[in-house]
């Protein structure tokens, strides 16, 4: 179990590290392409096909299951916030179903088109030559399947909260210093 | 079923998943699903889920907004942006809601170096919205302004939506990028008018600051704190140079941008791990958290289009689109609607082909639609529910700050919208008299 | 029941309102109403990348297909594509390109069957020229300058002595104007559609290639099966009006009225030298082994016969259009006899 639990988040966190890579990558791509372009006459070719096709890909698809384990994503709290909280935290994990079916169905196309575009060797053109582009899709693969395995967890302990009424653990209080800067606010007053 | 049914049944569908707390990118995607199968079958569903997400992601336009928003992590880690809103506040510190003005002003500031609305709000919102809530400002006043102030951002050049806009409409960028600083300056002023005006008339919403040192020593400050503002002012000259230089294009921009925020923050010696790895971070997670609400919005975009939702409006419309002030109004309406729940690309992607025929019918100038079409869609992220500056803006404050006082706060600043596009709908010359007298 | 094509050009493009839009009211007119096709423009279903998979799952019934967004799928297609042809015979270029997809390339019909659609129907862009922000009248003159290409335009770019850049082709306009790009290779529809009038100062009036085709009736290989046989051989009998409308009245005669416009605001175009003929003809002579190497990698069956019949129909359809006239009927009618005429609806 605690093997277990070490993967997952060992496995999370090491993707939203690689997205985090790749995005300083993109910005010395970019950066040494326009230097290149202007100083020396010579662009770096597939500049455009390789960031638009991967370091793009990446950033959107690999973060996404720190997002959902921070509970991140993005919830509208207007009509339930008179709820209970032992009440939120069940609809919270009926929904939830909503989403890892969303999420699985995701992955399963995913996995689909990965396979077919590994088939036909996807490629597009850059310069006079090709960028192969299909490895890309199977980054979307691993986003969507670890975003769908951290949906499952968070729903089968969001059950288990709202059985017991325990609340739920939120992953730690991001917004601390928003809180304190509150109540100094409103010592002011 | 007719498009009347299936388009407003399926909006009301959303608004009823989004009520029961489903993430608002699953909404759109499930309803989006529910109505290919039902329109076509569910296979063709699965295979718009298959194509939709890499197609959105893998978009060159697009990887501007990772860069800027880093460019202003690092900014802000760095104590760049900051030097800016402290000097602003010191400025500004004497009139009624002085650090709100100085958000508002500051936003437009960094504006000029960012090309992206949402890069601005989160950049603005680390610095500016603590300090208003340390002040007593009332939260929904601090991220209101905050979210708001933000759609400057892709209002005053340089601007990476006008640059979309362009491509998609085949019109000149550069007459655009033009067009789009009187607007700015007309939103950032009359922002600051509101701004002010309600904070006179209801001071517990901000309360007046009371200066803790005489008048000499307040101008000493404020012009001792101009002096740290000149890290900034190399970014904005640096990226405005490097534009109207002809050394890099807008999409560019963002990453030539980043980079020389680095460098600046080097230079300062600034430069930490931490820094670099939290900038990166906040850059990585708000960039995929806004690409998969943007995933389902452009399923749900293709589904509106596949039951000819567009062609609904336009019969809607047509009774009035006799009168071009009719007309205007009924653009408007569309521009509203759409904007509640879709996406900026899913609005242009929609409404571009009802909307630029039109336009060109009457004669009316594509550059002033551009502007138009840019204003609607940075209203449309204000909107509840799918309003990306305010989500960005939910960020920053976390659980601190529900969803609904941040749209409480915007509410504001949408009555300011509804006067400035009033004036800009009735004064194509706010929009034309710069590009047109650059030739 | 209303068929839907999912067009990624945007609403004004010359290919929606004189090539598509007036082949949709042909076929509702001559089947009496049966066929109705409904044009949803502006990439609103699916961009020029994601048209043949929004086709092949039945999205929309069909869109129009470009190969070189998609070489591994359509890679026959994109072979073709990828000939650059010489001279400036815009028409003669688009009777030879379909004809070379619809009956002389096995391989391109295949792939569309692979793909579960059906594909007929193209057209050539009018050739490339160099537009430049300076005044460029020989090829001297482009050493060193920094210009937007793709395709084959690379290599010619690369030949001319300059640098190719990779950038969309609205984005260049801006870069035109502030000299990140001191020129496009493209086509003169350009001036316009990307508002390029307004930041170039001459363009070079010599032909730097012509491509093709994008394939305008990508349908749904299980639409077109639902069709009566009546029904799709209508689709073909009136192929050739889809032809003309795109490339006659949507390229080579509006030309000229953007060529007068551009002109007016003070484009200079200037009559290119033997120096531009030289790059072409260098390019025409080394594009052969690369192209070959590129679609063998690329998985596309019998290159050689397909280059072979397609430079040959070329040549012969220049012939022909000498022959019958350069007209708008009488490229209709060679676009029949020719190519379409020989065409079975039913074994497509
Ligand atoms: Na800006
Ligand atoms: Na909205």
């Amino acid at each position: 179990m605690k093997a277990a639990k070490a993967v997952y988040d060992g496995l999370i966190g090491l993707f939203a590290w690689i997205a985090g890579i790749a995005t300083v990558l993109m910005m010395i791509m970019v950066t040494v392409d326009v230097i290149g372009r202007n100083v020396f006459n010579h662009p770096v070719t597939g500049t455009v096909e390789i960031v638009s096709n991967y370091n793009m890909v990446i950033l959107a698809f690999l973060p996404l299951a720190l997002i959902a384990k921070e509970r991140a994503h993005i919830v509208v709290e207007l009509f339930t916030s008179w709820m209970s909280r032992r009440a939120r935290t069940g609809l919270d994990a009926c929904v939830a179903v909503v989403t890892f079916a969303y999420m699985a169905a995701f992955t399963w196309k995913a996995i689909d088109i990965a396979q077919s575009k590994t088939r036909i060797r996807d490629a597009k053109e850059s310069g006079a030559g090709f960028i192969e582009v299909w490895p890309a899709r199977w980054v979307v693969v691993a986003g969507f399947g670890l975003m769908t395995v951290v949906v499952l967890v968070i729903l089968v302990r969001d059950f288990r909260a709202a059985w017991r009424d325990r609340g739920y653990d939120d992953g730690g209080d991001s917004s601390a210093h928003i809180r304190a800067a509150l109540e100094e606010g409103e010592t002011k007053l | 079923m007719s498009e009347a049914v299936l388009g407003f049944g399926s909006l009301g569908l959303i608004l009823l998943l989004i009520g029961i707390r489903i993430p608002i990118g699953v909404a759109l995607g499930v309803v989006a699903f529910l109505g290919f199968a039902l329109v076509r079958n569910e296979r063709v569903a699965f295979s718009m889920m298959m194509a939709t997400p890499f197609e959105v992601a893998s978009k060159w336009d697009l990887s501007a907004i990772p860069m800027f928003i880093l460019m202003g992590a690092v900014a802000h880690a760095t104590g760049i942006s900051s030097a800016l809103f402290r000097a602003a506040r010191l400025w500004l510190s004497g009139l009624p809601g002085g650090l709100a003005v100085a958000t508002n002003l500051s936003a437009a500031g960094f504006a000029a170096a960012s090309g992206s609305s949402v890069a601005t709000a989160a950049t603005m919102g680390r610095i500016a919205i603590p300090e208003m809530l340390r002040a007593g400002y009332a939260p929904s006043l601090a991220t209101g302004v905050v979210a708001s102030a933000g759609t400057l951002g892709a209002l005053i050049p340089p601007s990476i939506l006008f640059v979309i806009y362009g491509v998609f409409a085949e019109v000149s960028i550069t007459k655009l990028l033009i067009a789009g600083v009187i607007p700015g300056l007309l939103t950032a002023g009359i922002y600051t008018i509101m701004i002010i005006g309600r904070c006179y008339f209801d001071p517990s919403v901000a309360p007046r600051l009371s200066p803790d040192t005489d008048r000499g020593e307040l101008w000493r400050q404020r012009w001792a704190s101009l002096i740290p503002v000149w890290p900034l002012l190399i970014l904005i000259v640096g990226i405005i140079g490097g534009l109207y230089g002809g050394i890099v294009t807008p999409t560019e921009a963002g990453a030539v941008g980043a980079a020389l925020a680095f460098a600046i923050a080097a230079i300062q010696r600034r430069l930490t791990v931490l820094v670099v790895r939290e900038s990166v971070m906040e850059a990585v997670k708000t960039t995929a958290q806004l690409l998969f609400v943007a995933v389902g919005a452009v399923m749900y975009t293709r589904f509106l289009a596949l039951i000819g939702f567009p062609d609904l409006l336009v019969s809607i419309m047509g009774d009035w689109a006799v009168d071009p002030v009719l007309m205007l109004v009924a653009i408007s309406l569309i521009y509203i609607l759409l904007g509640m729940f879709l996406d900026p690309l899913g609005v242009l992607l929609l409404t571009l082909p009802i909307v630029q025929p039109i336009f060109a019918a009457l004669g009316l100038d594509p550059i002033w639609l551009g502007v138009i079409v840019v204003k609607y869609i940075e209203i449309g992220l204000l909107t509840p529910p799918v309003g990306f500056n305010a989500y960005v803006v939910k960020n920053v404050v976390g659980d601190a700050i529900p969803l609904e006082t941040i749209f409480r706060g915007i509410g504001w600043f949408l009555a300011c919208e509804a006067v400035i596009m009033v004036l800009l709908l009735s004064f194509p010359e706010i929009s034309l008299w710069l590009p047109n007298s650059m030739e | 029941e209303e068929f839907i094509h999912g067009s990624w050009f945007g609403v004004n493009h010359s290919v929606n309102t004189q090539g598509l839009e007036p082949y949709f009211d042909l076929l509702r007119e001559e089947s009496g109403g049966e066929i109705d096709w409904n044009l949803v423009p502006g990439a609103q279903l699916a961009s020029g990348p994601g048209t043949p998979e929004a086709v092949s799952s039945g999205l929309m019934d069909a869109g129009i297909a470009v190969a070189p967004y998609q070489p591994r799928m359509l890679p026959n297609t994109n072979f073709v594509f990828s000939h650059s042809l010489p001279g400036d015979d815009a028409l003669a270029a688009t009777g030879a390109m379909n004809e070379t997809v619809m009956l002389g390339c096995p391989g391109c019909q295949q792939e569309y069957r692979d793909n579960n659609a059906v594909g007929f129907g193209g057209y050539s862009t009018t050739p490339y020229n160099f537009m430049c922000r300076d005044m460029v009248d020989s090829v001297d003159d482009l050493a060193g300058k920094k210009v937007r290409a793709s395709g084959g335009g690379v290599t010619i770019t690369e030949i001319a002595g300059a640098t190719p850049v990779s950038m969309s082709p609205a984005e260049a306009t801006t870069a035109l104007e502030r000299g990140t790009l001191d020129c496009v290779l493209g086509a003169v529809s350009w001036l316009r559609s990307y508002g390029y009038q307004d930041v170039v100062e001459s363009v070079v009036d010599s032909p730097m290639g012509m491509g093709g085709p994008p394939i305008l009736m990508f349908v749904n290989r299980d639409t077109w099966e639902s069709m009566t046989p009546e029904m799709r051989a209508l689709h073909i009998e009136h192929a050739p009006d889809l032809v003309a409308g795109a490339a006659y009245d949507g390229q080579v005669s509006y030309d000229a009225g953007i060529i007068e416009a551009a002109k007016e605001q003070g484009v200079t175009f200037v009559e290119g030298g033997e120096d531009f003929a030289q790059v072409m003809a260098t390019h025409d002579q080394n594009q052969r082994a690369g192209n070959l190497e590129d679609a063998a990698a690329a998985g596309a069956s019998g290159a050689e016969e397909v280059l072979d019949y397609y430079i040959a129909a070329y040549e012969r359809w220049q012939g022909l259009l000498d022959e019958r006239g350069r007209d708008r009927d009488a490229f209709r009618s060679l676009l029949w006899d020719e190519v379409y005429s020989k065409v079975d609806p039913d074994a497509l």
